[in-house]
């Protein structure tokens, strides 16, 4: 069984798209990709029916971060796993609020081919 | 005269108190704390020597006479601390052991003596007319070699105060030198004429006591100088120590943050060889050293941020460390 679609929420706009390719590789049937918080808003439908969510802590400077984007998704009723994905260290004060949330998971940056397997391999349910 | 010296023992009390309490504060403050102890002693050494003032009987004077001694000896060993802390300076160990010897030599006289190393042969009690017409008693005798002794060791350690001012004064610190040095004197001098007075058989009042309240006065008022230009030190230094903090955390900071902001390209170059490995086989041999190049890399990011993570934190709440 094929897993789920995938939200990913960077602001890097080349890594949004090689993180589309490789995703779309690993088998996921459709990636919704989104540099904001705004974004996501704008593209709400096609997020909340995503069963992953990889969100980027960090998303620009005065910008919300990927903190602000879990707190929407649960709000909207986002069923489905969320992940943070960061380059910072886990002192970072965003880091340690991201890691302070119901269910929330904490990856570094750089996430190997391998890794985003695993991920995606958690969420598949059992046969 | 009964209402002079319970002044002067107020005054030595409420003196005390001030500078025990500076002298308690973190960190302690070991000279307030040993002039705190001076005057704690040198009221003791008031309320004895009214006590004998009061006393109707050389019978009645003799314990406090004794207990006189002891408070004396112990007011040697409280001032000496004191000198070694206000000169700031490392007292030689054969002159510590004199000492030492001194003021266990003179609270051993008041075990084994009638009335201490301070009385001599044929005590007796006599009265000295006041100006307010009362009268108060002295215990006077023939004074021997110990009762010599016992003046000059007193009459050596605030002698001690004097010179060790001039050396103050010498080294630069001159209103430190001058205050000590014009304290410690005029205790030297009162000593002297109280020993003239013994060995003459005169019958005036005790002019060290005199001597005493000046010290603890002036003293006082130079003690509570250096605690003040102590304190603005302090400040300076704490000051200091938290602009270096502010400038070590930015340092963390700035150098998490370029470790930071190299993950994202480094995430990228991941995935773009994972994929051009992918499409060319053919050139996976060429990748490899490339692949390996980004995950040393990450590694090297890592071991940066597991160092300065620590400092982040300790210099963000440095009273963990205390």
């Amino acid at each position: 069984m094929a897993p789920g679609a995938v939200l990913f929420v960077d602001d890097d706009a080349d890594l949004r798209e090689l993180m589309r390719e490789v995703l779309l590789r690993l088998g996921v049937p459709e990636v919704t990709g989104a540099s904001s918080l705004g974004e996501v808003q704008a593209r709400r439908d096609e997020a909340l029916a995503c069963d992953l969510a990889m969100l980027d802590i960090n998303l620009g400077r005065d910008q919300p971060t990927g903190v602000n984007v879990y707190d929407w998704l649960r709000r909207e009723g986002f069923a489905g796993r969320i992940v943070f994905l960061t380059g910072h260290a886990a002192s970072d004060p965003r880091v340690r609020e991201a890691a302070a949330l119901d269910g929330a998971r904490i990856m570094s940056k750089p996430l190997t081919v391998a890794e985003l397997g695993r991920l995606l391999e958690e969420g598949r349910p059992a046969t | 005269m009964t209402f002079v010296v319970w002044t002067a023992i107020g005054m030595s009390v409420s003196t005390g108190l001030l500078h025990a309490v500076l002298g308690l504060r973190r960190p302690w403050h070991a000279t307030s704390l040993a002039f705190a102890v001076v005057m704690a002693l040198q009221a003791a050494w008031y309320f004895c020597g009214l006590q004998i003032y009061e006393a109707t009987s050389l019978a009645a004077a003799a314990p406090w006479a004794r207990r006189l001694t002891v408070v004396v000896a112990l007011g040697m060993a409280a001032f000496g601390w004191f000198l070694a802390a206000y000169a700031r300076i490392a007292i030689p160990r054969p002159l510590i052991a004199l000492h030492v010897a001194g003021v266990v030599a003179m609270a051993a006289s008041a075990v084994v003596t009638p009335m201490g190393a301070g009385v001599g042969a044929a005590p007796r009690l006599t009265g000295v007319a006041m100006l307010d017409d009362g009268v108060v008693h002295i215990i006077e005798s023939d004074l021997g070699v110990v009762q010599v002794a016992f003046f000059g060791f007193v009459a050596l350690t605030f002698a001690a105060g004097v010179v060790l001012g001039i050396q103050l004064y010498r080294r630069g610190e001159r209103r430190r030198g001058l205050f000590l040095s014009a304290v410690t004197a005029p205790v030297v001098i009162g000593v002297g004429l109280d020993l003239v007075r013994d060995l003459m058989g005169g019958t005036w009042l005790d002019l060290s006591e005199l001597g005493a309240v000046s010290l603890s006065l002036v003293m006082s008022i130079q003690l509570g100088l250096d605690f003040r230009a102590d304190d603005r030190k302090l400040a300076a230094t704490l000051a200091g120590v938290a602009q270096r903090t502010a400038e070590l955390s930015a340092m963390v900071e700035a150098a998490l943050e370029v470790r930071d902001r190299l993950n994202t390209p480094l995430q990228n170059l991941e995935l773009g060889l994972a994929m051009r490995a992918e499409d060319a086989p053919a050139e996976r041999a060429t990748l490899a050293p490339m692949q390996a190049a980004v995950v040393e890399l990450a590694e090297l990011g890592r071991a940066v941020e597991r160092s300065l993570a620590g400092g982040r934190v300790a210099l963000a709440h440095p009273e963990a460390d205390r």
